[in-house]
């Protein structure tokens, strides 16, 4: 480990005691220290401050008040952008896992947030440091494939019904809400990151549940899956594809204008395949080469962690630019692009795929127009004005598929749930 | 197969040439041969000692149960109407129209007919799509909820210029979502879904690309985004990008299926989730699968197969009297989606319905719909090949593109 690594311990904070207890283990190799954890669930976190030997919270007003560098926050999906801006306006540096905002209006009071606070701010989106997404970002940046032309980026995760319960305790829990189209940044972030592109309108369409689907005991209200189709800032088109589709995997490639690149779908996922045309070909290169690449620095820590390497590097590079007072590359910026893709998706997946715009909320004028636009699909929200969270409108989970739910709430101990 | 040939008549003389061999197999036997092109015309009657016509009118009195239209791209329609006007069976190379008007037309003129009409869309029949047609039609993979299908073509300036003969050639004013039907008729085929709605997106020429000494004022490339008549979506991508190749993905209610992107692309990969598991399944099967019928005379033809069922399919639905599964309907669907994919685009990717030509009353909403970005067709009310409006070719571009159509003796586009 490097000197300035080992210089000064950055005291962490955790909000979310399943991230805290994987934090614990990784946070030494990058220099931090976690001091304090933070959740509703009273029981588990004062075991958890036990066994940690760390301060439990359940209060976060309290926990802000901790003495501590900076908040890791991995509540619920929707609900980081609130915390963030607390945490932040308590002179802390943050890291929230996805998504950054539940709507555009919290995406404008995160974006001033973060400017005002001076803060570090970063999205701890890990699937662009997975070793193929980084490797790709270094042949793009050697030029390897030319300028981005067309790109895919898909993150697919099939859950079957008991899958699902585990994963959403209680009829109001937030996957048993989220629209199709918000669970895009492992899709997208890879993309952005490997070409520094960014999106600036999106058309989508969303793929509903089908009666024919073989998980009929699904608690659902949303859409299975989505399509979105991208508009990036050189005029290259990318599409994302997921999530609830069958045919488990991670999958990214790009075409550009001397080259083509992917992670490989069959065998190991981390393989890099490249290619070039033969009118295209430069000394030494080859018109296909499949390959597993490494990482580009502490690949013996990275092999270590979880999410293929990408839990390492988020606490790394979160930790790095705390020490160099510099916001890293997933910065509230991009964490607000790839986020806000999502909610604009779904406006237009309920518009039948019509162009929205991705707002640049980098430009304080374009955050005063949507600083009041508090669009929501998640059940909290649920009123005059906001949209269900299938396309095809209100869904109904049948009574059977709620009795075998309830059943799995059941078993797992979460009886808090079931009234 | 052997009971009274079928006489066939080919327009084109390219296709011809290759049609000859692959004839006599499926109990068609080429009789006239018709092209503007004189010289090779003559050259090749008296080779495979067939009638040669350059007049189409002259050609269509020839005693000829069927015609094989395989003239330019977008020239197809009025050429099949006059064909079946004179009681003849027609088979199409892609597309089967060039505007909404030609496409009522069409449907109209096979109906009243009665003749068979197909297009001779050969990727369905490579053997891994009709591979997931069997896996599909058998529920190996339940209900389609979204699907890829992508025909990659790149080329090189000089590649392009030397099957691109003339600015005014079809390929250099083609717009980016046109040529779709090779990336969207395998999943029709496999799925028998069809398309009710298509959202694109064009991706335009690049200055960065060192390749643009060709005379193309069209985009690069596009996405089309297909909602489907289940309601599943499907993805389709093309054409001029780099990363050569066919591929196709059906994502179902139950597994996933799709050919292979590395190594041998004939074979198909199948998967299911460990939930869905029925017995006797794997979670992932790779193999090579057969042809379903004549798989020796399949392996000898052009196209992965595909020039030998669409011949194949094309006679048998003659001597059954049946039409065939790549029909007039389904051709036009699958033309009409880079129709109004195109009109998509230019609108920024915008709803557009995929009109149900089956359906007389809709036919009757397009058939003055003469809406086309061809070379031919330019003028007020019509759009320019390429979404950002229309474009300047540089002299070095044109220079280059004269240079090789003089090389390759087509000094009459000059």
């Amino acid at each position: 480990m490097s000197e300035a690594i080992q210089e000064r311990k950055i005291r962490v904070g955790v909000v979310g005691v399943g991230r805290g207890s994987s934090f614990y283990g990784g946070a030494q190799a990058v220099g931090m220290e976690l001091v304090a954890i933070c959740d509703v669930w009273e029981e588990r976190v004062q075991q958890l401050g036990q066994e940690f030997g760390v301060a439990a919270y359940t209060d976060y007003d309290q926990f802000l008040q901790h003495d501590m560098d900076a908040v890791i926050l991995a509540n619920y999906f929707h609900e980081h952008a609130p915390f963030a801006v607390r945490a932040l306006e308590a002179g802390k540096h943050v890291m929230s896992e996805t998504s950054a905002c539940k709507t555009l209006k919290e995406g404008v009071a995160l974006a001033r947030a973060v400017e005002k606070s001076g803060k570090i701010y970063m999205m701890a989106e890990n699937y662009p440091y997975f070793v193929y997404n980084q490797e790709m970002r270094r042949l793009y940046q050697e030029g390897q494939v030319g300028e981005l032309q067309f790109g895919e980026g898909e993150y697919i995760h099939p859950c079957s019904a008991e899958e699902m319960a585990v994963l959403g305790p209680g009829l109001a829990h937030w996957r048993n809400h989220r629209a199709a189209t918000y669970y895009c940044t492992h899709a997208l972030a890879p993309i952005m990151f490997i070409t520094d592109r960014r999106p600036t309108s999106v058309n989508a369409l969303c793929i509903p549940f089908m009666e024919s689907d073989s998980q009929k005991l699904l608690v659902r209200h949303n859409d299975s899956a989505a399509t979105i189709m991208l508009r990036m800032d050189n005029e290259a088109v990318v599409t994302l594809n997921g999530v609830t589709l069958r045919g488990h995997g991670n999958w990214y490639r790009i075409h550009g204008t001397r080259g083509q690149m992917e992670n490989m779908r069959t065998g190991d996922p981390n393989r890099v395949r490249l290619r070039h045309e033969s009118y295209d070909l430069l000394d030494g290169e080859e018109l296909e080469k499949i390959y597993l690449p490494e990482f580009p620095v502490h690949p013996d820590l990275a092999q270590k962690a979880g999410h293929g390497g990408g839990d390492f590097f988020t606490n790394y590079h979160f930790a790095e630019a705390i020490r160099k007072n510099e916001q890293p590359y997933l910065d509230v910026y991009r964490a607000l692009d790839m986020t806000i893709v999502g909610i604009q998706a779904y406006r237009s997946a309920l518009a039948n795929g019509a162009p929205f715009e991705i707002p640049d909320l980098r430009d304080e004028s374009v955050r005063v127009k949507y600083e009041n636009d508090d669009w929501s699909p998640f059940f909290e929200d649920r009123g005059p004005g906001q949209p269900f969270p299938s396309y095809q409108g209100e869904k109904k989970p049948s009574e059977e598929a709620v009795a075998y739910a309830r059943s799995v709430w059941k078993r797992i101990g979460r009886e808090d749930v079931l009234s | 197969m052997t009971t009274g040939k079928i006489r066939v008549g080919v327009v084109g003389v390219g296709r011809g040439s290759s049609f000859y061999g692959g004839a006599q197999v499926v109990g068609m036997e080429l009789v006239a041969i018709c092209d503007v092109w004189e010289e090779r015309l003559l050259q090749l009657g008296s080779e495979l000692g067939v009638a040669t016509y350059t007049d189409y009118d002259r050609f269509l009195e020839h005693d000829l149960d069927a015609v094989i239209l395989a003239n330019f791209f977008h020239q197809h329609a009025p050429f099949a109407i006059r064909a079946l006007e004179a009681g003849k069976h027609v088979m199409s190379e892609v597309s089967a129209c060039k505007t909404l008007a030609e496409a009522a037309a069409l449907a109209r003129a096979v109906e009243k007919s009665g003749k068979i009409y197909m297009i001779a869309e050969n990727y369905p029949y490579f053997v891994y799509n009709q591979e997931m047609r069997r896996l599909y039609q058998e529920g190996a993979v339940g209900e389609l909820q979204f699907g890829e299908g992508e025909y990659i073509h790149p080329f090189s300036s000089q590649e392009h210029n030397s099957i691109s003969p003339g600015l005014d050639h079809w390929r250099n004013n083609i717009p980016a979502t046109y040529y779709c039907t090779h990336a969207l008729a395998p999943i029709m085929y496999i799925t028998d879904r069809r398309p009710t709605s298509v959202n694109a997106l064009c991706i335009p020429q690049s200055s960065a690309d060192k390749e643009r000494l060709h005379a193309r004022v069209a985009d690069q490339a596009s996405t089309i985004m297909c909602r489907m008549d289940n309601e599943a979506v499907v993805t389709l991508n093309g054409v001029v990008l780099r990363g050569h190749g066919n591929w196709y993905r059906i994502h179902g209610t139950r597994g996933q299926m799709e050919n292979m992107r590395t190594g041998d692309p004939h074979r198909v990969r199948l998967r299911h989730e460990h939930y869905d598991l029925l017995e006797g399944e794997e979670a992932e099967m790779i193999y090579l699968p057969e042809f379903p019928v004549s798989p020796e005379l399949a392996q000898r033809a052009g196209h992965g197969g595909g020039d030998f069922f669409t011949n194949y399919h094309f006679a048998e639905a003659i001597r059954n009297n049946e039409q065939p599964y790549l029909n007039v309907y389904r051709a036009l669907d699958m033309t009409i989606v880079g129709i109004q994919a195109y009109r998509s685009a230019l609108a920024g990717g915008a709803p557009f319905e995929v009109p149900d030509m089956r359906d007389e009353a809709v036919r009757v909403r397009y058939e003055n719909d003469h809406w086309s970005p061809f070379y031919e067709d330019r003028g007020p009310g019509q759009p320019y090949p390429a979404t950002q409006g229309p474009m300047t070719l540089s002299d070095e571009a044109v220079a280059y593109a004269r240079q090789v159509w003089q090389e390759i003796g087509r000094g009459d586009v000059l």
